[in-house]
């Protein structure tokens, strides 16, 4: 592990986290099939300090299609709303992270970046499948939303300040 | 172990613009949802559309005269018709989607449209 992690290594290890944290969540029973916790989100966010913004969003689609690909979901609207919701999400975070800097920590950006999946999945939700009735989840999306991803925030920021890897990725050639 | 995890600021900010969407979202589909009913009346010379909910009295003419609606907050019901039976005045108040008032002699029809989930009329064991 001593060898420094090369730009195009901490992708990849970045997404097979994601996709094994995809794989943990996929245990957790859910009631409705876009409800989710998000511990997929925990490497999008160590790499918000990592990785430049394509490389983000590249890492991002990865994400969702290794997420889709373990849900069986790859070609149904529920990967719709998870890829615009993550891509949604992606932005406003690293927006976030760039221009707010030193005032927020992990846990404001996580939780504005489950805001902007959120509404953006909520939007699609609306128009594309549910129709006015979809806003009767909007409740409990939200939520469910503040709750997780106030926990995996904290827990992002926890990690990002002690893991000995994620030092070890923040130090590597980049 | 000393505590590494110190808040800044625009995550409380965050955190509170996140909270006030969800309050505000909640509000909207839950506290709003029985004002998206509508009462609809029918009588010889048109259909009128109402809010259920508002507090309005409503006369309609028909072949027989005049039939007098009223709207409250809690249901609609006819309190005065010319026909000559009163079915539609004893038939009393409807609250939800989907029931209804009919004068068959005046031809005056009340109805409840919205899209509340409709419940059981009554349960056996």
């Amino acid at each position: 592990m001593r060898r420094a992690i090369d730009r195009f290594d901490r992708i990849a290890v970045l997404a097979a986290l994601c996709l094994f944290l995809g794989a943990v969540e996929y245990m957790i029973p859910k009631p409705v099939p876009f409800l989710r916790l998000g511990l997929a989100n925990l490497p999008v966010l160590l790499a918000l300090g990592v990785l430049p913004l394509p490389h983000l969003l590249l890492l991002i689609l990865l994400k969702v299609l290794g997420q889709a690909l373990i849900q069986g979901a790859l070609f149904s609207y529920a990967f719709l709303l998870s890829f615009c919701g993550s891509f949604a999400s992606g932005l406003v975070m690293a927006a976030a992270h760039r221009l707010l800097g030193s005032h927020i920590s992990l846990v404001g950006v996580s939780i504005l970046g489950a805001l902007a999946s959120n509404t953006c999945q909520l939007l699609l939700a609306v128009c594309l499948v549910f129709g006015g009735a979809g806003w009767m989840i909007a409740p409990l999306l939200y939520g469910i939303g503040l709750a997780s991803s106030t926990v995996l925030g904290l827990a992002a920021e926890t990690f990002w300040s002690r893991s000995r890897w994620v030092r070890q990725l923040r130090t590597a050639s980049g | 172990m000393k505590a590494i995890l110190r808040f800044k600021p625009l995550d409380i900010v965050a955190f509170l613009a996140a909270l006030a969407v969800l309050i505000g979202v909640s509000a909207a589909s839950y506290g709003g949802g029985a004002a998206s009913l509508t009462v609809e009346i029918s009588a010889a010379d048109g259909t009128l559309l109402y809010r259920f909910g508002e507090e309005r009295i409503v006369e309609v003419e028909g072949p027989l005269g005049s039939t007098r609606i009223v709207l409250q907050e809690d249901g609609v019901r006819i309190a005065s018709s010319p026909c000559p039976d009163k079915l539609c005045i004893h038939m009393g108040a409807i609250r939800k989607p989907g029931q209804w008032i009919a004068c068959l002699p005046n031809q005056v029809f009340v109805r409840i449209l919205g899209r509340e989930k409709e419940s059981l009329d009554a349960q056996s064991y």
